[in-house]
């Protein structure tokens, strides 16, 4: 399980980077980016939404994990 | 004469029109919807005022007296299910009462004793995204739908239709209405509703199609440790700055939720755990379930869209169930305890029924395998999960519009 998580957060963490620099980008759209944006498809706004939405969902989830444990251990 | 005749019987007259067949269509699926209320058990707290909110929506129109247009007295401008609509969900109001109500509910000592659930709750969610994919190449290649070339409305409304797969009415409603989609509100909800209650039929056919007889089989350990107080206490404070650093969209329902299980477990409010747990979340579902009927007017009923959304809908369920199990056996690869697959099927929100589901069926497989404390862990996940997911739907689909 140690060996699971030691190769996914990394993933994790760099996909959710790389979602979190999609969504400043767009977030702070200048006029080329929106057309940019604009000029996506449907699809691709779905797959950035699809990758985003999943990495971001495991990703705090993994941070409740994380919290849960340090809380088990302050306490005992 | 014949004139006061006509004001005085304008609603059978109206009856006797394709209006009125529309109603009367109307007032069979309010029939049914009440039917399975009260017959088969489904969702009868929610399902119920749907079914009757549908009835007052399509009832004949009277002159409202403030907009002097036609409308059932019921929904106009004044009428009581207008008023309900404006003050509890257009904003917001309602889905975050029932969170305070739910989180009154929840204990989180399984998970927070076996907190390696916590994942199922983020892989049931799979659903959600890949529903939301399938709608957004229906919805453009059916016609009529929506108006050509309107990828705003696509995003919007398959957003809607990916959260039914949240197993969450509260967040269901939630993100349809931060999208405006009051005119899909009814099939949306009545979707999201029906398949909860439909969560036994839905889930095992799905985990028995994914699974083997011995992974079914699967014996998982449960440590009888004790969660301590502080714990109990701290999880929701935590979880709640937590979630709202990172998904700032999920406050809301994050925050109610954490709220409404802090006032449950910090020990000194046990009035308001109580009333939390029983009035409010009674009130709120008496007025929220009448409101959402108020919204299934039979011409933005009637309408192929409703037909997508259910079918949609469906599809959600299934593929969140099928994404927690095919999880679970991918974790399996590489653990040393092996964990029971179809926990994985109980990382959906759906609260308590799809553990109870999951439970059985386990018992079922072997009478003495008994998984309900892990299950009920990864359905717990799966309750902030879905609010997790919600939020970020709304967080990534707000910045795409408009693009």
């Amino acid at each position: 399980m140690k060996k699971l998580i030691a190769i996914l957060l990394p993933l994790l963490m760099s996909a959710t980077a790389l979602a979190e620099d999609t969504i400043g980008i767009i977030g702070s759209a200048d006029g080329p980016t929106s057309i940019f944006v604009a000029e996506q498809s449907l699809l691709s706004k779905g797959l950035i939404v699809t990758a985003g939405g999943l990495c971001g969902v495991f990703l705090v989830l993994i941070l409740f994990f994380f919290t849960i444990k340090i809380m088990q251990k302050i306490l005992k | 004469m014949q004139q006061i005749f006509a004001e005085l019987f304008s609603g059978v007259v109206d009856m006797v029109s394709i209006a009125g067949l529309k109603s009367l269509i109307m007032f069979v699926i309010a029939g049914v919807l009440i039917y399975l209320a009260i017959k088969k058990d489904y969702e009868p707290t929610l399902l119920l005022p749907i079914g009757f909110g549908c009835i007052l929506a399509n009832l004949p129109g009277a002159i409202d007296a403030v907009t002097g247009l036609k409308a059932p007295a019921a929904l106009g401008e004044a009428g009581f299910l207008s008023v309900l609509f404006d003050a509890g969900i257009a904003n917001e109001l309602f889905p975050v009462l029932i969170f305070i109500a739910v989180g009154a509910m929840i204990d989180f000592s399984p998970l927070l004793k076996d907190p390696s659930m916590i994942f199922f709750g983020a892989a049931a969610q799979f659903g959600i995204f890949a529903t939301f994919l399938l709608s957004l190449v229906l919805i453009p290649i059916i016609p009529g739908l929506v108006a050509e070339g309107d990828q705003d409305m696509v995003l919007k409304l398959a957003s809607a239709i990916g959260i039914i797969g949240a197993a969450d009415g509260p967040t269901t409603l939630f993100v349809a209405n931060h999208f405006e989609l009051k005119d899909y509100m009814g099939p949306i909800s009545v979707a999201a509703y029906s398949y909860m209650a439909l969560v036994p039929v839905i889930q095992p056919p799905v985990i028995k199609a994914l699974t083997t007889k011995k992974e079914r089989m699967i014996r998982m350990d449960y440590q009888e440790e004790r969660c301590s107080k502080t714990t109990l206490i701290l999880f929701p404070i935590i979880v709640t700055i937590v979630a709202g650093i990172i998904v700032p969209m999920s406050a809301p329902l994050v925050g109610s939720l954490m709220f409404g299980n802090l006032i449950r477990e910090c020990g000194v409010l046990e009035r308001l755990s109580k009333t939390a747990q029983n009035e409010l979340a009674n009130l709120v579902t008496i007025v929220l379930g009448i409101t959402v009927g108020g919204t299934m007017v039979a011409d933005k009923f009637l309408h192929p869209t409703t037909a997508l959304i259910l079918i949609l809908g469906l599809f959600a369920f299934v593929f969140d169930t099928a994404g927690g199990v095919l999880f679970a056996k991918f974790l399996n690869l590489f653990r040393k305890k092996k964990v029971n697959p179809m926990i994985g099927a109980a990382g959906i929100s759906a609260f308590p029924m799809s553990s109870r589901v999951i439970a059985k069926m386990a018992l079922k497989e072997d009478p003495s395998n008994f998984i309900l404390m892990q299950s009920t862990s990864a359905n717990v996940s799966g309750q902030l999960g879905s609010i997790v997911a919600g939020g970020m739907v709304i967080t990534l689909v707000s910045m795409l519009l408009g693009g």
